[in-house]
């Protein structure tokens, strides 16, 4: 037998332990699921956008402060022209970016706090914009820039317990006011608009709630609301008729606008906002919309 | 190296092109296309199913993490995959730390008649008594070349080597296995 037969001759006896069980149909069809499963939370996970707490914002500002105070000089005169400017406009970016370095230079938590909801009311102007126009990409944007000042003002209640005993009435009408007009909003929205609005209504009711609990621990104050018709104010009807939400008190607005939205004085213009009593919500139940 | 070597790894550098993008279809595609075979491959270490169905699924989520991380092959798919589940096979045995029998009795593959299987046992044992008087890496480069299908290169990728270490080791191995088998009388003395 020549060497090439040796050799094959030996090949055969190592084939022959290929000769094993194959492995469990089942189990292999678990482990390609769990493989695959895996890769799409990676994929999910490299695609989600960070939202930006109050530390990233800290960061931020200590990085960049002393660039900003020479850029303010600079932009200043820009950024008063940028004022009011809607999303899709050329100065829209230059807005933001002063209410953010208006916001990086607040100087104590209260000021920030009073900075955010206006910005909030500005996000929330823009939206009604938007909506009204039909824009639903640029929509569902400016709704989750409110989603997302609404978690920076969250952070930053939470962080200041002194900022959110002083504000927390301030807060809540403010964003109870809001709440009517996102609710108004949701007739007329798709998604993906809807679904980013309805984001926004979790984000403001989750700062009212903790607002409330803060409030509640030194005084439990009046019984708390039906979900859908505002809570810890007291001023809500428990039964509430049916059909359009309509103010009921002496505040008179403007026909065909029952909400008082849009008016002067209600911290809609993005300017100092006061305290102001709630809208009474005197309509259906809210969550019915959406 | 032939046609159908360079076409198989062309396909398997794309697979891995695409792979790296966490493309859910080249994912799928390679796990069914290596699962079995290194399924096989850790058996016949480990003796035991479930822990090598186990350890071949690891192996693919050794692979989705270095591809997280941006890390992980470029080429020579099969050699990477077959290095980490040489490796986690090895850390498997030293924490059990005791042989395992390389035949699965109640999984044996059915069809067989009786006279087949008793012949294929036989040629089994003499085989798996010759690679154990093997050293580790002549051990590794025949299985991964006669059992597994890997090319040279592949091995050389698999084994951390170079190509002709890994052609050394497999003369060598051939040789004291052929030798192995004539002492034992496996092989006919009259025919070698």
């Amino acid at each position: 037998m020549n060497d090439k037969d040796q050799f094959e001759r030996t090949v055969r006896f190592l084939t022959s332990l290929q000769d094993v069980p194959g492995s469990d149909p089942v189990r292999q069809a678990s482990a390609r699921r769990a493989l695959l499963e895996r890769a799409t939370r990676i994929r999910a996970g490299n695609s989600q956008r960070r939202r930006p707490g109050l530390w990233f914002h800290l960061r931020f500002a200590a990085a960049s402060l002393s660039t900003i105070l020479l850029a303010m000089a600079v932009i200043s005169g820009v950024a008063y022209a940028a004022d009011g400017a809607r999303p899709g406009n050329a100065l829209y970016a230059v807005d933001r970016f002063a209410e953010a370095v208006q916001l990086q230079l607040a100087r104590d938590p209260e000021r920030a706090v009073h900075l955010l909801l206006a910005h909030a009311g500005e996000r929330l102007r823009e939206s009604e914009q938007l909506a009204a126009a039909g824009s639903v990409g640029d929509l569902s944007r400016a709704l989750d820039s409110y989603s997302q000042t609404l978690s920076t003002l969250g952070a930053l209640l939470s962080a200041s317990p002194a900022a959110s005993a002083r504000l927390g009435d301030l807060v809540e009408h403010t964003l109870a006011a809001h709440e009517v007009r996102l609710i108004a909003m949701s007739a007329s929205v798709q998604s993906p608009a809807a679904d980013a609005l309805n984001r926004c209504l979790e984000a403001e009711q989750r700062i009212r709630e903790n607002e409330s609990a803060g409030s509640a621990s030194s005084d439990p104050g009046p019984p708390a609301e039906k979900p859908g018709s505002g809570i810890g104010n007291g001023n809500a009807d428990p039964n509430p008729p049916l059909g359009p939400a309509k103010p009921k008190d002496n505040k008179k607005h403007a026909p065909g606008n029952p909400h008082g939205l849009n008016e002067p004085g209600t911290g809609n213009d993005g300017g100092a906002l006061q305290p102001k009593d709630p809208p009474d919500l005197g309509g259906a139940h809210p969550q019915s919309q959406l | 190296m032939p046609d159908n070597a360079s076409n198989r790894r062309a396909d398997e550098d794309d697979l891995l092109r695409r792979a790296r993008t966490l493309d859910e279809s080249a994912l799928g595609a390679i796990f069914d296309a290596y699962y079995e075979p290194l399924y096989r491959y850790v058996y016949r270490h480990l003796g035991s199913g479930p822990q090598a169905e186990d350890l071949a699924a690891e192996v693919f989520h050794s692979f989705l993490a270095e591809l997280r991380h941006g890390r992980g092959p470029t080429t020579y798919l099969r050699g990477w995959l077959y290095r980490v589940a040489h490796n986690l096979m090895v850390d498997e045995v030293r924490r059990n730390r005791h042989e395992h029998e390389l035949l699965d009795e109640e999984r044996r593959a059915p069809g067989h008649d009786v006279g087949d299987q008793v012949q294929s046992a036989l040629a089994q044992q003499d085989a798996k008594r010759a690679l154990k008087q093997l050293t580790d890496k002549q051990r590794a480069v025949l299985e991964l070349k006669y059992l597994q299908g890997l090319q040279i290169d592949e091995i050389a990728q698999a084994l951390k080597m170079t190509t002709g270490t890994v052609k050394a080791l497999q003369h060598r191995g051939l040789q004291a296995m052929r030798r192995f088998l004539k002492h034992s009388g496996a092989i006919d003395e009259t025919d070698l």
